[in-house]
């Protein structure tokens, strides 16, 4: 699953600091630092706009070092959180997802506070539509196209959902593309300006859009949720839909839900309250334009 | 259809399943959560931290299957409340309970 990554934790090795910078990525802070510069670099652009002075409560420390082998050994990456070494990066080319992938890990194993469900997630009118898919189904496509037509975006990762209301919080991550959707960006008109491509292992070449590049105002806020989609990708498939009865859908969120077993008995109850305000439906979507349009006429 | 079906990260717990009889009271356990969904359930067993879906059918034997109740009274009921044949009602009925008690959120016990 994991390209380079070593299963055995072990300690990060102490390495000369190039600096740390701080972001609030909607409810989650991080903190990135390491030796290796360029890969801070990288990250501050991406959140330049969710950059802050001074360290918020409670970061996910993400710190990036190279790691210490022979001269003539090809160069890797070691990628650290929580002061564990959680990945190790092939080539410079594949930090910066590997970072990203490090806040995913910290989110679904570790960060306390919210049930961290696997589902990209928008609003439109208050109200929030959850899309979880497997890996490979469309999940972060779907949200691109529905925040390119002025829908808000509050994550293409998790629905982080807070126990006590059930409302969604939002991680707006950068929207992850990968190659196989990179023509949808010219669809969409994304594909101009001096965009970066990266390099994610095994699901090959991505790059990142930020959700102001899609529209003005487009992070969405904490919302309850109105829909709850389970979708699948069939190349060429004509988009349709099919209700789900909402004990179905309780049952699904359960198996996409990271950290359900911290939650247990409670979070069956957390998210059967979700569903019972929310319509459910089993979403085969195809051609995104056409599958957004089939969305938003049951969304609104 | 039996009404069950079963998910979550956990294995149901099988258990050995004794031929069900119309005199055999086949009680639900009261430690398994259950949440009703308009006319469906999830259930939760935390013993085996697996989660179950109850269709309205399942959701209604699991209902009458109350500790006091046997097979026979469960069949009755549910040809009271869904207006159909005895065949139909003890098919429903034996493939739900079987499921229900191989999987361990409910038990039998012989009259």
């Amino acid at each position: 699953m994991l390209v380079g990554a070593s299963v055995e934790p072990r300690r990060a090795a102490p390495a000369t600091d190039a600096g740390e910078r701080y972001f609030q990525i909607g409810v989650v802070p991080v903190s990135v630092g390491g030796s290796y510069a360029p890969a801070i670099g990288d990250f501050a652009a991406l959140y330049a706009e969710q950059e802050c002075q001074r360290p918020p409560t409670g970061c996910i420390d993400v710190r990036v070092n190279p790691s210490a082998r022979a001269a003539a050994l090809p160069r890797r990456y070691d990628v650290a959180a929580g002061g564990t070494d959680r990945f190790h990066a092939l080539r410079s080319s594949s930090v910066l997802p590997h970072i990203e992938w490090a806040i995913n890990w910290e989110l679904a194993t570790s960060w306390p506070g919210y049930l961290a469900v696997h589902a990209g997630v928008v609003e439109r009118n208050g109200r929030a539509a959850l899309f979880a898919a497997p890996p490979q189904h469309g999940k972060s496509t779907l949200t691109l196209g529905l925040v390119r037509r002025g829908w808000r975006y509050l994550s293409d990762e998790f629905a982080l959902l807070e126990p006590s209301s059930g409302h969604v919080h939002p991680y707006p991550k950068a929207i992850c593309v990968k190659e196989g959707s990179f023509t949808v960006l010219n669809e969409l008109g994304l594909s101009g300006g001096a965009r970066r491509f990266y390099d994610k292992g095994k699901k090959g070449r991505v790059t990142f859009v930020r959700p102001s590049d899609c529209h003005e105002g487009a992070q969405g806020g904490v919302c309850p949720i109105g829909s709850v989609f389970f979708c699948r990708y069939e190349p060429g498939a004509v988009p349709r839909m099919t209700a789900v009865s909402r004990a179905d859908a309780v049952l699904r969120l359960t198996r996409v839900t990271f950290n359900f077993r911290k939650y247990r008995a409670r979070g069956v109850e957390l998210l059967a309250d979700v569903v019972r305000n929310a319509e459910c439906y089993e979403l085969t979507s195809g051609d995104l334009s056409r599958t957004c349009d089939l969305v938003a006429s049951v969304v609104g | 259809m039996t009404g069950v079906e079963r998910g979550g990260f956990g294995e149901g717990v099988a258990t050995p399943y004794t031929a069900i009889g119309a005199a055999t009271i086949p009680p639900r356990r009261a430690d398994v959560l259950c949440v009703p969904i308009d006319d469906e359930a999830v259930l939760y067993d935390h013993v085996t931290d697996t989660t179950f879906r109850l269709n309205e059918t399942g959701f209604a034997i699991w209902r009458f299957c109350d500790g006091r109740n046997t097979m026979n009274d469960v069949v009755e009921s549910i040809r009271a409340t869904y207006d159909v044949d005895e065949a139909t009602a003890r098919d429903d009925v034996g493939a739900a309970v079987s499921e229900m008690a191989r999987t361990g959120i409910i038990g039998c016990n012989g009259a």
